[in-house]
């Protein structure tokens, strides 16, 4: 679900409304920011967490050694997904699948790099054992969106020949069924939301008693 | 007989592609099966405990010293504009390295080993090969191993003519002046992961028993029957003379190693035997399993690489770390690199691919050869190095002054191939911030690919190695599975003795600081730098560096220790080893 309000950034930006704001006010851009951090914050967490995605090699030829790898460089804000580049000049897989905790769309932004060739390396989304091209070309990027199933699996591939530097992938903007959904915080979150708001809550109030005192003093 | 083919087809086949692709050119070779054949069976363990019993022969007359010096086998090239062609680089600073490490092979050990019945060498061309456990070491002309902590596991150096089962290079208790034998030179040693065999090469033109060279030369191989050194050899010998060609009789002058799934490979450069010139590159293919097996005749293809562009030249072939994976398209491949000797400055380097190697698994293998060029860096042939002023003990007595140090030439000292990347050094001529001419090294990270029969290569990263007013020495590069490694050399200059050193490499990136593992005592103070051999001494010619199936880096150089030396010469080597 959500981490939004884990972020330091955020919180930072929770508290920093201060006093001076009405309660209204400060109601409101709590909502409006949770619905800007949608975009922000739809990432791999939860029942998709990158942990839960399996990483997978494939290569046609029995005495390679593939070395395809993912990592998610923002802590779950992104997943970039290398393909494999052994040397052995052999076609493969490079997979990255995880099963789908509910049915609903599947939806992400791509961005492709490589220092092969266009076409050589190629990109893109699995659902089920079905490959969807999105990009051979380096620079190219995008949004992708599709159904999933309950328990289907789904993912993302570098199809690849094995040589002249991987095909690298890179999602950002990740939603999924069951996963990151913005308009229902898990109870933890709404925990943190609610200290978050009180906290703003009493700065709001000692706020106002100095204003109280000061138009008292005048 | 050697019988190199010699088929050059389809020069610039590449001609009707775009602007930017890279000219093919395609060579075919000819089965060579039976030219190397299986002449001895020995046991380094054996060999050496039999040495122990034997009384130390100190006997010299009526023999000299040392043989000529060995071919120093430059070719002529263009110097137009070197001043102006010298590369800048940025100079490393240098610090100490503090790594694990231990004194190898001297001149002192490779004098005395065999009895004495050796004569003094130099250069030593250091050689190591890592695994299970052992270090194999090899200098011209002796061989030691070595346990991971430096103990020697052989009870004696052994001479390379006793693991090659033949007669002593001199006999010194033959008084007659016929004990002469053979003059093994040019080592290599090597360990093959994918048959966990252990190699020995060298080359050697024939002689007498008097000591006069004959036109006729061989190339000896010997392969362990085991994962273990220290045990038992088969010899393979083979004639190289190649006097089926006009130009020839030859030499198989700079044997290179290295292999592929299904291959082992040697690369050699033809000198003819009367006047020491270049005549054509070659390259034997060789069955692995054939070897790893004992064969007698080995399943064996041979190419002849006529020399035209100036690439034809010291093809230095690949070796894969452990954990990495050599190309396995197109029936398996090997990947060479080499560089221009002809006409220089140059900033190319050349990309061959063996393909479709698995053949040699059959009776009549069909490889093919094709190969490219690569835009790298500029480099130029360097000058020679600098000592630091010392103790000259045989120079003194030969009225010779502080020797130069021989500088070498741009040929490929070393290609390692991992994660499909080709990782090679080279030496180059250099010029600090004075800026000041000097003996430095290159680098060049390429990226090659074959596909559909074209063979391209991409130089994703480049460089130069040197130090400000000294030099750095014959450098040699390894890397593991994961592209991380080191490239070591010898330091030298106004402010160093010869000494072992390093720097760390990985594919993004190369270390900040020339770290010196072990530093010299002293000058080079060998025959080879004083008349009648001039004052130019030979250094190297190589450095060593390989991976261990840990990941880690052992490498291997050319110093001057302070140990036992000979009056001959006081050269030794450092194994040390890097934990990228």
């Amino acid at each position: 679900m959500k981490i939004t309000i884990y972020r330091p950034q955020h919180f930072r930006n929770l508290i920093s409304l201060n006093g001076r704001r009405s309660g209204l006010h400060l109601l409101g851009a709590l909502a409006i920011g949770l619905l800007f951090s949608h975009h922000a914050d739809a990432s791999f967490v939860g029942s998709y967490a990158f942990n839960n995605f399996t990483l997978k090699d494939t290569s046609t030829c029995g005495l390679d050694t593939p070395n395809g790898s993912a990592a998610t460089p923002d802590n779950g804000l992104s997943v970039v997904l290398t393909g494999s580049d052994s040397g052995s000049g052999c076609p493969g897989t490079t997979d990255l699948t995880a099963a789908a905790a509910a049915a609903g769309t599947v939806a992400f932004q791509y961005s492709y790099s490589s220092t092969d060739l266009p076409g050589n390396d190629i990109a893109g989304y699995l659902l089920g054992t079905a490959f969807t091209k999105l990009a051979d070309t380096s620079g190219q990027s995008g949004t992708a969106s599709f159904a999933v199933a309950s328990g289907q699996r789904f993912g993302f591939r570098i199809v690849q020949d094995n040589q002249g530097g991987p095909g690298i992938l890179s999602v950002s903007g990740f939603t999924a069924p069951g996963g990151s959904a913005p308009a229902v915080p898990e109870p933890g979150t709404l925990s943190l939301l609610a200290v978050s708001l009180g906290v703003v809550v009493a700065k709001q109030l000692v706020s106002r008693n100095r204003v109280n005192k000061a138009v008292t003093v005048a | 007989m050697m019988s190199f083919s010699r088929s050059l087809i389809g020069l610039a086949l590449g001609a009707a592609l775009p602007l930017a692709a890279q000219t093919q050119n395609h060579y075919v070779g000819s089965i060579a099966t039976g030219q190397l054949t299986r002449t001895a069976v020995v046991n380094l363990t054996q060999l050496a405990q039999s040495q122990l019993l034997q009384a130390q022969s100190v006997l010299s007359y009526p023999y000299p010293e040392f043989k000529p010096t060995k071919l120093f086998p430059k070719l002529s090239a263009s110097t137009i504009a070197v001043a102006l062609a010298t590369p800048s680089m940025q100079s490393l600073p240098i610090g100490v390295s503090g790594l694990f490490g231990f004194n190898a092979l001297s001149h002192y050990d490779q004098r005395q080993a065999n009895n004495g019945n050796q004569f003094s060498v130099e250069p030593p061309s250091p050689s190591i090969a890592v695994a299970n456990g052992y270090i194999l070491e090899g200098v011209n002309n002796a061989v030691q191993i070595y346990s991971m902590t430096g103990t020697p596991l052989l009870p004696k150096v052994l001479a390379t003519n006793q693991v090659f089962g033949v007669g002593p290079a001199i006999d010194r208790s033959n008084n007659a002046g016929t004990g002469y034998g053979v003059f093994p030179t040019d080592i290599r040693v090597y360990y093959d992961q994918g048959i966990s065999r252990w190699f020995v090469l060298q080359r050697a033109q024939d002689e007498d028993v008097f000591g006069n060279n004959l036109n006729s030369s061989h190339l000896y191989i010997a392969v362990s029957q085991t994962s273990d050194p220290t045990q038992t050899y088969n010899v393979y010998t083979m004639n190289t003379t190649d006097a089926a060609n006009p130009r020839c009789p030859c030499i198989a002058d700079y044997p290179q190693i290295g292999s592929d799934q299904y291959g082992f490979f040697v690369s050699v450069n033809e000198y003819d035997t009367f006047y020491n010139q270049f005549v054509d590159a070659g390259i034997l293919a060789i069955s692995k399993s054939s070897l790893a097996a004992g064969s007698l005749a080995p399943t064996m293809e041979s190419f002849s690489i006529p020399f035209q562009s100036g690439y034809e030249f010291a093809i230095q072939p690949a070796t894969t770390p452990p954990g990495a994976v050599s190309f396995l398209a197109n029936g398996g491949g090997e990947y060479f690199v080499s560089s221009q000797s002809k006409f220089f400055p140059d900033n190319n380097l050349a990309l061959w691919l063996m393909s479709n190697t698995s053949s040699l698994g059959g009776a009549f293998p069909s490889l093919s050869l094709t190969q490219t060029t690569v835009a790298a860096l500029p480099y130029i042939t360097p000058d020679v190095a600098i000592q630091r002023p010392g103790p000259l003990p045989l120079g003194s007595t030969l009225g010779g002054a502080l020797a130069f140090l021989d500088g070498g030439d741009t040929r490929i000292l070393s290609v390692s191939y991992a994660g499909g990347k080709l990782y090679t050094t080279l030496a180059t001529q250099v010029a600090d911030s004075q800026p000041k001419l000097l003996v430095g090294g290159a680098y060049a990270i390429m990226s090659p690919t074959f596909r559909s029969g074209t063979l391209k290569g991409t130089a994703l990263r480049v460089g130069y190695l040197g130090v400000q007013n000294n030099s750095l020495l014959r450098p040699a590069i390894a890397v593991n599975a994961q592209g991380k490694g080191a490239i070591s050399f010898t330091l030298v200059g106004p402010d160093y003795f010869p000494s072992a050193a390093f720097i760390p490499i990985d594919a993004l990136t190369t270390g900040s600081t020339v770290l010196i593992q072990a530093p010299g005592v002293a000058p080079e103070d060998g025959f080879t730098g004083y008349p009648p051999n001039g004052s130019v001494a030979r250094w190297g010619d190589y450095s060593a560096a390989v991976a261990a199936s840990d990941g880690s880096i052992w490498m291997g150089a050319e110093y001057i220790p302070n140990g036992p030396r000979t009056p001959k010469a006081n050269w030794g080597t450092a194994i040390f080893r890097y934990i990228p």
